[in-house]
């Protein structure tokens, strides 16, 4: 909807724009840094930026690729910044604890399901920073060739490319993880 | 058509022509290879897909709201005393080296230490000698007898060198002369020596003025609590 009004040139409010994207910036940068404190405080620095550049974009920009734009930058910062330091992923270690791990309708089903998608998280977050910016881009958020584009500042070919070998690294990561054994399936 | 897993990859995306569409749905026919290749693809998309999406926490429209709203108030508002020290701070910064250049250059300070008055060396605040210091003795520990301007200045280093706790030991290199103060620039008239004490302009930094409160009385004449002008009060108020 917001996208619709951007292109019929109206006027937007920030607070709209807030609640349209909150959610997906959100599981975007949580997806690329892989632990929630920082999404929480990389989503609020996101915005901020927005609100403080909204101003300043013309008519033709297309707002979601824009705000995506700023989440993946501010997330490739923090990356670089991490490799000094390695942290451990408390999310894993707090999600064994959580309430919702518990008195499910069948247990074995979702502890399989819930290993999968603990091994596809590990093996995003093995990914060089920008195939997992990629993936995340396309097969998470949906996003276009053309929008991954202008978000990440590559052509098209690019990032049809780019899209090639984040998947064959992606499958090579899985599988050295322990894809193919236990309750995850192969790719 | 031979095996291109590029161009499967850009099948998978929809990124291809009509025509290469068509050789490439033709050869996944004929090829299984291809065809578990693209499937480990889908697989991918769905692997990653599967993870659930995160709710988003309420904090982060609190903070963003509450950062924006401190930002609009900061921008809005005139510019504080912070503010306005922070964008003089370099100048004041400035000022204070130079006057503290001022002070340390300026004539008389880097004058060397003066010895102790001995027994009958010094015989008054005037700095006169006596002439039987020999002529040999270095200049620096000869007792102010550079010129006869120096000789009427205030003692202040004869009289503070005579008490050993007050005296610094800095002071040392040559002494200065001092440009003796032209007459017409330290006398004034008797007019403005009758007048600057109760001069409206020498009492405004001190004194509260206010308009005469005696209604009764057609009076405009500013009044002031100043204890130096006092003398000064309205006349026609009685007061």
């Amino acid at each position: 909807m917001v996208a619709q009004r951007v292109e019929a040139r109206e006027e937007l409010d920030f607070d709209e724009i807030f609640s349209a994207y909150q959610e997906r910036i959100y599981n975007c940068i949580y997806r690329l840094v892989g632990n929630s404190e920082e999404a929480h405080d990389l989503t609020q620095e996101t915005f901020l930026r927005a609100y403080a550049g909204l101003p300043k974009i013309s008519g033709e920009l297309k707002v979601g690729p824009w705000l995506y734009r700023i989440a993946t930058n501010l997330c490739m910062d923090q990356l670089r910044r991490r490799k000094l330091i390695r942290w451990e992923a408390w999310d894993s270690f707090v999600a064994m604890f959580h309430p919702q791990q518990v008195a499910r309708d069948n247990p074995e089903r979702d502890a399989l399901r819930q290993e999968s998608r603990d091994l596809v998280h590990r093996v995003l977050q093995e990914l060089p920073p920008r195939y997992r910016i990629c993936l995340v881009l396309r097969e998470y958020n949906g996003m276009s060739c053309e929008e991954i584009g202008e978000v990440i500042g590559s052509s098209r070919s690019a990032v049809k490319s780019l899209l090639f070998r984040a998947r064959e690294e992606f499958r090579e990561v899985y599988e050295r993880l322990g894809g193919t054994e236990g309750g995850a399936e192969p790719l | 058509m031979t095996c291109d897993r590029r161009l499967l990859s850009s099948y998978r995306d929809a990124q291809v022509s009509g025509h290469e569409r068509y050789l490439v749905e033709r050869h996944l026919q004929e090829c299984a290879d291809c065809r578990r290749e693209l499937q480990g693809m889908v697989r991918v998309g769905q692997a990653i897909r599967s993870m659930a999406w995160e709710p988003v926490p309420t904090s982060i429209g609190h903070e963003v709201r509450r950062k924006i709203a401190e930002r609009e108030s900061a921008r809005r508002r005139p510019l504080p005393v912070g503010g306005f020290a922070r964008a003089f701070a370099p100048a004041a910064a400035f000022a204070s080296v130079a006057l503290s250049l001022v002070l340390v250059l300026r004539p008389g300070v880097g004058e060397a230490p003066l010895p102790l008055p001995s027994t009958g060396a010094v015989t008054s605040e005037t700095g006169s000698v006596p002439a039987d210091v020999p002529a040999s003795q270095p200049v620096a520990s000869q007792p102010l007898m550079r010129s006869p301007l120096l000789l009427n200045r205030p003692r202040r280093t004869l009289r503070s060198l005579s008490d050993p706790a007050t005296r610094s030991p800095t002071l040392v290199g040559p002494r200065r002369h001092r440009r003796p103060v032209p007459a017409y620039r330290t006398r004034r008239s008797p007019r403005a020596r009758r007048t600057s004490r109760h001069s409206p302009r020498r009492c405004r930094a001190r004194t509260v003025r206010r308009r005469c409160r005696d209604r009764s009385v057609d009076c405009t004449t500013l009044v002031s609590r100043c204890t130096i002008s006092s003398a000064r009060r309205c006349q026609a108020a009685g007061r």
